[in-house]
């Protein structure tokens, strides 16, 4: 048998949280398990006698104070055991002896026991044989506390509030309490006693709560409701003391007292008149407390019950205090506060009620609509009301209008204009919203009536000032206004009729067809006089930015207004390439091309396949345009002007279907795409000329029932079929190719190569397309249908056959070495990069098919042996482009005999190589190899490939290209396009960090002279230079541990080699080194000073050059860019230098760095004479 | 100060200061979101992947010449002295219209080019005191001349003068200003030197 009093006795003396808790557990225990008739529940209670007032049993003095404490912790140990108790583990009668043990205490104890027996009778209260007449008894003992009440701390307090909410929440205790004290409600009269000088934010949150509850829940008399208002009232408004440590927050103490506001409507002829009496106060209120009590009047609007007697008496009197706030307000937040406020009011009124208020209001503003003024705060005013509900805008929207109409016929300014169509057009958003709203069958009559008001809007409002817009030369305040009405006009068509609910979205338009297609020809004149109307006011950018929004937003309710357009801007395209200026048609072509794309295709209508159809007949205008200039001859630039409109409607197109959340997986249909794409849009099929559309058993898309994903599916080969069709007409076929007597194809006969970077522009956009089409389709949907090919045929598969397998596995890679490949035609030549955009955006599963049939080693054979040396500038690059991509995206390291062939081409390049060899033609090799590593290094490359890094390493040694050969491995590094995760590369966390180690860190230790093979100068700097290229692409701590060392390598580099790439390079070291560790350059300062100094003062030229250095090592000329950047690097050290070290080490060095930095101060760019500027101060400022 | 000489100026807002008009940028409106995608050169002819032989490509860089030679104008001159910080009031002599574009002049023309560093350039700067007896025209004529001292290479001479008939001993003003010994005598002055260096807290 448990001895309740040593459990006691251990909790009194117990410190710890965790022991207390433990001890309550036993003792809970012990109660629930103790034999009934040992008593447990008396022996517990009676275990805390000894702390008790009166027990005697101690030795103390009667004349001793009492411990509290102790005390205090004896009654916590009753009241926390009873928190580890069931609940019903208490029979009737010991309950009954708890309240009143516990009840009594707050008679006896004010000092010790009020708190745990608070916390105990809450458990109690919980118990499943509590009685509900025992509540009127535990806050009658409260109320015994009287003045002794607030004397408590304020953590005991809360325990009390929380008991009393506790206890008049309970259903049982709260019907007693009603019951017992009916509606003079006495308990609560006391309550308000002991209550009345709370403070507490905590305590009060609970305080507020309980007055809410009682006004709710308990039906009271008038004079106790005015006894508890009189209560609440005094604390409004609200703030929280600034030295409050609760997590209460001031929003949270006004949000409980508005609910004791908003509790009962029959305290409406007290709150509404008081609040606003505090309202008008005038000066005194803080916007604070003016938003606190409007939304303390709006909450009371919005809950009071019985509108017509709690809210309409006081309508005029809300209306005629508010409405200044808006008309005359400055404030924001306070106007906001108040609109609502009317806009709840407007919702709870009815009938006459409703409509002498609207009446009212609509009285006090037309008038002020006259007035410029108060335009705009009338309107925000009428908008408010009127946007309430539809009954309030059928009352209202008449009148208004009118007077707007009215208004706009005499404006006063151009500003008074220009806020009249913008009320006008928030109406007009009002009236949009309200139609979808759920209106009773007479509501929606009503509404229909005023439909005759909005018909004839466009006509004697907006189309005079919509259509001023497209002139020439508009003053900018005109701009405005116009801005203004081409929303509002864009707003119109979109109105559908009032009785047009539930039938589809499209089917009812307010306005005829005549006048919405006038609209959207008004405001494309606007569009079109700022593509073709040369140089334009200011704020014109604006307009055009509204009204395409408007014209997209009009075309998208008015789908059929958007093929007129269409046909229009085709008309204006042919003739501006046709007889237009050569300079600036591409120009207009594209900007109104764009213009188009956005208004017809960049948002998908409430119909789907609506956008489809735009789409369509958008990009098929394009694109015969685009070989009917082919065909005439046009200019190169003007067939890139269309191609990039075509890819803009693309993307735009694309965009709005993934703004509906397709499923991106969807499969095609199958794999008959071709067939399909010609049957079902036999006018898009005959584009292109060379064969004919053939309406065959695929029928027509049943448009109309089709899905976002199946749209977007069906808009992904349309624009594939386009990239197809564009493809084949810029490529050609070639029956026996010069090198290799094979098939082949070659460019076009429309290249002339007399614009040569417009042509090479062309490809690049339309690879670009096609590229971005391929990118947006899923895996699945490549492998379907088999995309890799069309990387390979380009489009041209009856002409260019695709090998199945390979035929001889093991010497596949050597035959090619050895007899040339068939496919040279595709990596080296002008085409090449209409394959690369394919390739990069196929996933590697479909790249891998290509190093299934062989054709994928043949390009990078051909691509990295390449004996051509006359290649373009523009076409090499692409190739290596292609070496990268493929050998990323798929394990070349796995195929033997190409990483064999590749290690062999580089050997013959790196280690052997004869003197007769054009040292350009090696050169270019390396790159192909470093293109492959780059590609390799991102997905960490494997073990077989470890001989060509060894290679690498080696590359510099060379006498005569070593420089160059150390360069390029910044190919390796340098971050490229083609190889981001969102190209569907294979990109692994640590790359650069084993790029690091395993070629940048042993060619470091060369560089600083550490192999004892190589101590020649040249050949170290060559390392070197390597190293700070790929370094420069390398964040700090990845280098970190070699800091020091590659330093110590770009001072010398810095120092030996002039301004120029090189230089560039180790100055970008060099700061990221110094701003990220600048203790590592204590050492160097007076050589950092140096390299720095006489780089921005541009005396390289004077410093003599290293006699180790050959001619030609460095670009004789740097280009302006590459020395600007260089001056600019080093004025930023210089300036950073004061920053970094204490000025002891820099004073020596003042008086020289000044006088080069003051010369500096007129350097030729301006943006380094301002760099210059800056370090000069910070070098003044020294001290 | 106990009055203030002008209680109350006029200052223009920062809009209403002439900038650096910056080239004619391209349109930027909702249906230009994908031409800087599709008009960007190529990531494969950015160095080091092209050769040595940049690319033409067209329609790049064409209002953006971060590097190009120009010669300090008047603009740059507006530039650094029009944020000094006026010792009366908390806001810019540009504001107050002391310091006008129109009032810097250049010989010889920047429009000629950027000069040989050994060409001797004149930077005359006018100022213009809000009121005819402003007692401070001198402390400001003096911060500028200190201002653009610290700010323009060994080759460039500074004179500032008062404009004519804006103050009403605008000859002593500009007596005073023109004198190097004076200046060098008032810059040693402490309380001088305070207010200076206050005026060019401001100044970047």
């Amino acid at each position: 048998m448990a001895d309740f009093r040593q459990l006691a006795l251990e909790f009194v003396l117990a410190d710890d949280e965790g022991q207390q808790t433990t001890i309550a557990q036993n003792a809970a225990r012990e109660i629930q398990t103790g034999a009934p008739n040992l008593n447990p529940v008396a022996r517990w209670v009676e275990a805390v006698q000894p702390w008790m007032p009166g027990s005697g049993n101690d030795a103390e003095d009667g004349d001793e104070t009492p411990d509290w404490t102790a005390r205090a912790k004896a009654l916590e140990f009753l009241s926390r055991t009873l928190d580890f108790l069931n609940k019903d583990a208490l029979k009737p009668s010991q309950v009954k002896l708890l309240v009143s043990f516990f009840g009594a205490m707050f008679e006896v104890d004010h000092k010790a026991g009020i708190l745990a027996s608070a916390s105990a009778l809450s458990r109690i209260v919980a118990m499943k044989s509590f009685q509900k007449q025992s509540g009127n008894d535990i806050i009658n003992k409260v109320c015994a506390l009287k003045d002794d009440f607030p004397r408590q701390v304020s953590k005991t307090r809360l325990a009390i509030y929380e008991l009393v909410r506790f206890l008049m929440t309970t259903p049982e205790v709260s019907s007693d309490l009603q019951h017992k004290h009916g509606s003079s409600a006495g308990f609560m009269i006391d309550l308000i006693q002991l209550c009345r000088s709370e403070r507490d934010p905590e305590c009060l949150m609970v305080w507020f709560d309980i007055l809410r509850v009682f006004l709710v829940e308990y039906s009271p008399s008038k004079e106790v409701l005015d006894e508890i208002y009189g209560t609440f009232k005094l604390y409004f408004p609200i703030a929280l003391p600034r030295a409050s440590q609760t997590g209460i927050t001031p929003e949270d103490l006004k949000l409980q007292l508005r609910k004791c506001f908003s509790a009962t409507h029959l305290l409406a002829d007290q709150t509404i008149p008081f609040l606003l009496g505090k309202l008008d106060q005038g000066e005194g209120v803080t916007v604070n407390v003016k938003v606190d009590i409007l939304k303390t009047i709006r909450a009371c609007l919005d809950e009071y019950i019985n509108p017509d007697q709690s809210v309409a008496p006081y309508v005029n009197q809300i209306w005629g205090s508010l409405k200044y706030e808006v008309r005359n307000g400055e404030i924001e937040d306070t106007i906001w506060g108040t609109l609502e406020v009317l806009k709840s009011l407007t919702t709870r009124l009815k009938g006459d009620n409703l409509r002498d208020y609207t009446l009212t209001v609509t009285r006090d503003c037309v008038t002020d609509l006259a007035n410029t003024t108060y335009t705009s705060s009338s309107g925000r005013l009428l908008v408010s009301v009127l946007s309430a509900k539809p009954s309030a805008f059928v009352l209202m929207v008449a009148p208004a209008i009118t007077h707007i109409k009215d208004n706009l016929r005499h404006p006063k300014a151009p500003m008074h204009s220009q806020d009249l169509l913008r009320i006008l057009h928030v109406i007009l958003e009002t009236r949009l919203l309200l139609t979808d709203a759920e209106m009773s069958a007479e509501d929606r009559e009503d509404f229909a009536a005023i439909d005759s008001f909005f018909k004839p809007l466009y006509e004697d409002v907006y189309k005079a000032t919509v259509e001023s817009g497209s002139k020439s030369n508009v003053p900018y305040d005109d701009i405005k206004i116009v801005s203004q009405a081409v929303q509002g006009a864009g707003a119109l068509v979109c109105q559908r009729p009032a009785k047009s609910f539930g039938l589809p979205a499209e089917s009812g338009r307010l306005l005829p067809e005549g006048t919405c297609s006038q609209i959207c020809e008004s405001l494309f004149a606007i569009l079109l006089q700022s593509a073709t109307g040369g140089p334009h006011a200011e704020g014109f950018d604006e307009l055009v930015d509204e009204t395409t929004k408007a014209l997209q937003r009009a075309t998208r309710s008015y789908t059929s207004g958007f093929n007129p357009l269409v046909d229009h801007v085709k008309g204006v395209i042919r003739s501006n390439w046709q007889t237009g200026n050569n300079d600036e048609a591409p120009e207009i072509i594209t900007a109104l091309g764009a213009h188009i794309a956005f208004v017809g295709c960049s948002e998908l209508p409430k119909t789907a396949s609506n956008g489809l159809s735009h789409f369509l007949y958008y990009i098929q205008s394009l694109l015969s345009e685009l070989f009917a200039a082919l065909d005439a001859k046009a200019a190169p630039k003007i067939w890139c002007s269309l191609v990039a409109t075509i890819q803009s409607t693309i993307r735009y197109f694309n965009d709005a279907c993934l703004a509906g959340n397709p499923d991106k997986e969807l499969p095609f249909e199958d794999e008959s795409w071709l067939q399909r794409i010609k049957e079902r849009y036999p006018e898009l099929a005959q584009i292109g000329g060379d064969e004919s559309g053939t309406a065959g058993g695929n029928q027509p898309l049943a448009l109309q029932t089709l899905s976002v994903a199946e749209i977007r599916n069906e808009f992904l080969l349309i624009s594939l079929f386009v990239g197809r069709q564009i493809y084949r007409r810029a490529t050609k076929t070639i029956e026996s190719h010069a090198n290799t007597g094979k098939k082949a194809l070659a460019l076009s006969d429309d290249f002339t190569g007399a614009d040569r970077a417009s042509e090479n522009q062309y490809l690049h956009l339309i690879s670009s397309l096609t590229g971005f089409v391929v990118h947006e389709m899923s895996e699945t949907q490549q492998v379907l249908l088999r995309a890799d090919n069309f990387a390979i045929t380009l489009f041209r598969d009856e002409f260019i056959s695709i090998p199945q397998a390979i035929a001889d596995v093991s010497g596949h890679e050597q035959s090619i070495a050895e007899n040339g490949s068939a496919w040279g035609w595709l990596v080296l030549e002008f085409l090449n990069v209409l394959s690369l955009t394919i390739l990069e955006a196929l996933r590697p599963s479909s790249i891998g098919r290509l190093f299934e049939n062989g054709v994928a080693q043949e390009l990078i054979i051909s691509g990295s042996a390449s004996t051509a040396t006359s290649n373009d500038a523009f076409t090499r690059p692409v190739t290596l482009s292609i070496l990268t991509i493929l050998a990323n995206k798929h394990k070349i390291e796995t195929l033997p005999g190409l990483i064999a062939t590749l290690e062999q081409l580089a050997t013959g390049v790196i280690r052997a190589p004869s003197d007769n060899d054009d040292q350009n033609y090696r050169l270019e090799q390396i790159k192909s190899t470093y293109a492959l590593a780059a590609g390799m290094t991102r997905r960490y490359m494997g073990k077989e490939a470890r001989g060509l890094v060894q290679l690498f390493k080696e590359a510099p040694k060379d006498p005569k290209t070593g420089h160059h050969f150390g360069r390029q491995l910044e190919m390796i590094v340098a971050s490229q396009q083609p190889l981001t995760k969102e190209n569907y590369a294979i990109v692994k966390p640590l790359w650069m960090q084993k790029v690091y180690f395993e070629l940048v860190s042993p060619m470091l230790q060369v560089a600083i002279g550490a192999d004892p093979e190589v101590q020649d100068q040249l050949t170290k700097t060559n390392f070197g230079i390597g190293v700070l290229l790929m370094v420069k692409h390398m964040n700090f701590p990845i280098y970190e541990a070699d800091a020091d060392k590659i330093l110590r390598i770009s001072i010398a580099v810095a120092q030996n080699i002039g301004v120029g790439p090189d230089a560039k390079a180790a100055l970008d070291v060099l700061k990221n080194i110094l701003v990220e560790a600048p203790e590592k350059g204590k050492d160097h300062i007076r050589s950092i000073i140096k390299i720095c100094t006489s780089v921005f003062s541009n005396k390289s030229a004077s410093t003599q050059k290293p006699e180790w250095l050959p001619d030609g090592y460095v670009p004789a000329i740097s280009d302006p860019e590459t020395q600007a950047g260089c001056g600019k690097l080093a004025l930023e050290i210089t300036g950073g230098l004061p920053q970094m070290f204490e000025s002891q080490h820099l004073l020596p060095h003042a008086s020289q760095v000044e006088r080069e930095l003051t010369l500096a101060c007129g350097h030729r760019v301006r943006d380094l004479r301002r760099t210059a500027r800056l370090a000069r101060a910070a070098w003044t400022e020294l001290k | 100060m106990a009055t203030l000489d002008n209680a109350n100026p006029t200052i223009l807002s920062a809009s209403q200061l002439p900038t650096r008009q910056a080239k004619l940028a391209p349109r930027k409106g909702p249906e230009s979101r994908y031409n800087d995608i599709v008009f960007a050169k190529p990531s494969y002819l950015a160095q080091p992947f092209c050769g040595q032989d940049a690319v033409a490509w067209p329609r790049t860089s064409d209002w953006h010449d971060e590097f190009a030679d120009e010669a300090i104008d008047e603009q740059e001159i507006y530039d650094l002295i029009s944020t000094i910080s006026d010792p009366e009031h908390p806001v810019s002599l540009g504001q107050l219209s002391v310091i006008n574009l129109c009032d810097i002049h250049i010989t010889p023309s920047p429009s000629l080019g950027a000069p040989e560093p050994n060409t001797i350039v004149q930077v005359r700067v006018e100022i213009t005191p809000t009121i005819t007896h402003c007692s401070l025209a001198t402390v400001i004529g003096l911060g500028v001349r200190v201002r653009l001292e610290k700010a323009l290479p060994p080759n460039y001479r500074v004179d500032v003068t008062c404009k004519e008939n804006s103050h009403n001993q605008d000859d002593q003003v500009n007596k005073q200003l023109g004198d190097k010994e004076r200046v060098a005598a008032a810059l040693e002055n402490d309380t001088l030197k305070g207010v200076l260096d206050k005026m060019l807290e401001t100044c970047a």
